[in-house]
């Protein structure tokens, strides 16, 4: 089979995804405790259309469902970029953007936030800033920064940032930031212990228009310098100093990547507390379906990414409607089992131990 | 000269001993020169050192006369400078095809191109057949070809390159048979023939022998010697060098120096 043919079929791969990506967005604007129908959805999204909607739907639609429709695909799209780009730097297929101190660095902000910010304000006028982010996110974004300049800094000496070393770093940060997050859980009274729980579970309530276009302007960034440097990620492949024997800016590559990855699952983070497995189980199952080239890679797992949040997130709403249940709990419990699935069949897929 | 190496040293730790220690030695444009030693003397990190992996203590590289170390960019080295390392981790699933693709990396040629050279790769090192498969399910033999054909590709064509093409391969036949390992051999003497400089490092003093235009002995970070076969491999170098009783006779065909442990 020739690589051209291949292109052929990648190409038309990534086109059969995006059309499933529309019908998922479709899907989740109109499924909810409030259901919609298709004509409803056009007259809401048509301001010529003079079709009645009832005002309260209407409201719900515009107000809460299309920005958290659109921010689940945005943070989707998102993590699965990042986990590409992690696992291709890290050389390891199974590795996710937690493993450089990102999502424990997010968490201890967070928590922090919530139970000193709960016990100092009173629990509940902490909660907002300007611009729609709240304080709660700001500080996740902060420390999740802070903890990947930490390990960033652990790793790096006169020859170059070691990924091996980062890793161990990585672990290193998380656990004590696990240390921390769990005495500010101890010292916390009830009403913190639950916000800290729910906003470790994820979710994407409480999206508005701002945290929409802060995310298109991250991915937009993220997606464009990933797409750029697709070739230096194929030749990291093979080997730090390989690629470099082949002409690639490695050390400046590597930092701009690793800065990239720490803003985006940052950001994510911050907005919409602990997504995971999606970094992870993503590029994996497309690296299954089209191989390893990212060029065809990076943008597959952009879509995909995007699907799998919009499916867990029209899922945590619609299961037990009208409650809703937390959309980490919802990627866990689908990406948990669909992973232990692909370990037991990885020899297949030509991954080995090395 | 098409490769000189001008007083080499490196050092990894401050306390312990330098792992090469003024290396100065010049290989000849479109010759084959082998670099061999016992484990530990530094040619694998002599090879490292010549495509610039590490800071040197000292040291000056310079190819065909111009100094690369301070006047080439990496981008512009990676079009005329191939190196094949000692092992290779690649786990990822690419065909073999795309393996060889990526020596394509530095240059812009085009699709048409990238595919006559990759598959003129690939016939090189006897793998055409394998294109398709899957390179982390091959056998450690057929990886290593296919390694070497990713190097082959990357200064296939002399005229993509700038200034002379430079081959630089560390143990290329460790993990072949007899019958690849000749293969291999007689390849790079006509590779070399259409102007290519290739420096490697082999522990098969018998196929060295055989090859090579030159010999080039390091020990304890240090050149030994360096000169034609028959002149390196003398009873008392393998002495030095290796510890050990060997006799040296011509072979009964070519008349080339064949080491014989005792």
């Amino acid at each position: 089979m020739s690589l051209r043919f291949q292109h052929k079929r990648k190409v038309s791969f990534l086109i059969g995804i995006s059309i499933l990506m529309f019908f998922c967005l479709l899907g989740s604007l109109l499924l909810g405790s409030v259901p919609l129908s298709i004509s409803g959805l056009y007259s809401i999204l048509n301001p010529f259309s003079d079709a009645a909607v009832e005002s309260n739907t209407q409201l719900i639609i515009e107000k809460i469902r299309l920005p958290r429709t659109l921010l689940a695909l945005l943070i989707g799209a998102t993590l699965a970029s990042c986990g590409v780009v992690t696992q291709g730097l890290f050389r390891n297929p199974l590795a996710d953007p937690s493993l450089i101190g990102v999502s424990a660095g997010a968490s201890i902000g967070a928590t922090s936030v919530i139970a000193l910010g709960g016990s100092a304000f009173g629990a509940s006028e902490f909660v907002y800033s300007s611009w729609g982010i709240s304080l709660v996110s700001f500080g996740a974004f902060i420390f999740a920064l802070l903890s990947v300049v930490l390990v960033y800094s652990l790793a790096t000496g006169r020859n170059g940032t070691s990924v091996a070393t980062m890793l161990l770093a990585g672990i290193a940060v998380t656990a004590l930031a696990g240390g921390f997050t769990s005495l500010l859980e101890y010292i916390s009274d009830s009403e913190s212990l639950r916000r800290i729980s729910l906003w470790r579970m994820g979710g994407l309530d409480g999206a508005s228009f701002s945290h929409v276009l802060l995310m298109s302007i991250v991915l937009t960034v993220l997606s464009l310098f990933f797409y750029r440097y697709y070739l230096a990620l194929n030749a990291l492949l093979l080997g730090e100093s390989e690629a470099k024997h082949l002409g690639i800016a490695v050390q400046k590559i590597k930092v701009h990547l690793i800065i990239l990855v720490a803003a985006g699952v940052g950001v994510s983070v911050s907005i919409a507390g602990g997504i995971g497995f999606v970094g992870l189980i993503v590029p994996h199952i497309m690296r299954l379906i089209i191989g390893p080239d990212h060029r065809y890679l990076l943008p597959a797992s952009l879509i995909f990414g995007a699907i799998l949040l919009l499916f867990a997130d029209t899922a945590s709403r619609t299961i037990i409607a009208p409650a809703e249940i937390p959309v980490g709990i919802v990627t866990a419990l689908i990406g948990a089992p669909f992973f232990i699935a692909l370990l037991r069949k990885r020899h297949r897929y030509g991954m080995q131990e090395s | 000269m098409s490769i000189g190496v001008r007083h080499f040293s490196l050092q990894v730790d401050a306390k312990q001993q330098e792992i090469l220690r003024d290396i100065s030695f010049d290989v000849a444009s479109n010759s084959i020169t082998t670099i061999i030693g016992p484990n530990g003397a530094g040619k694998s990190s002599l090879l490292k050192a010549i495509m610039g992996d590490y800071k040197l203590l000292s040291g000056e590289l310079l190819l065909n006369g111009v100094r690369a170390d301070i006047n080439l960019s990496s981008e512009l080295r990676a079009r005329s400078l191939a190196m094949l390392p000692q092992l290779s981790l690649l786990n990822f699933p690419y065909s073999v095809e795309e393996v060889v693709r990526l020596g394509r990396t530095p240059h812009q040629t085009g699709r048409q191109v990238d595919d006559d050279i990759v598959h003129a790769s690939l016939e090189a090192v006897e793998m055409t057949a394998f294109s398709a498969r899957l390179y982390p399910q091959l056998s450690g033999g057929e990886k290593q070809r296919v390694q070497i054909a990713r190097v082959l590709a990357q200064i296939w064509r002399a005229e993509d390159c700038v200034g002379q093409r430079i081959l630089i391969l560390d143990e290329p036949t460790s993990s072949l048979d007899l019958g690849h390992q000749q293969m291999l051999m007689r390849f790079l003497q006509k590779f070399s023939q259409s102007g290519v400089t290739i420096l490697m490092v082999l522990h098969d003093l018998n196929i060295a022998a055989h090859y090579s235009d030159e010999l080039l002995a390091v020990y304890k970070g240090e050149v030994l010697s360096q000169g034609k076969p028959d002149e390196i491999l003398q009873e008392s170098n393998m002495r030095t060098l290796f510890d050990v009783e060997c006799q040296i006779i011509p072979h009964p065909v070519t008349g080339k120096p064949v080491v014989l442990g005792l």
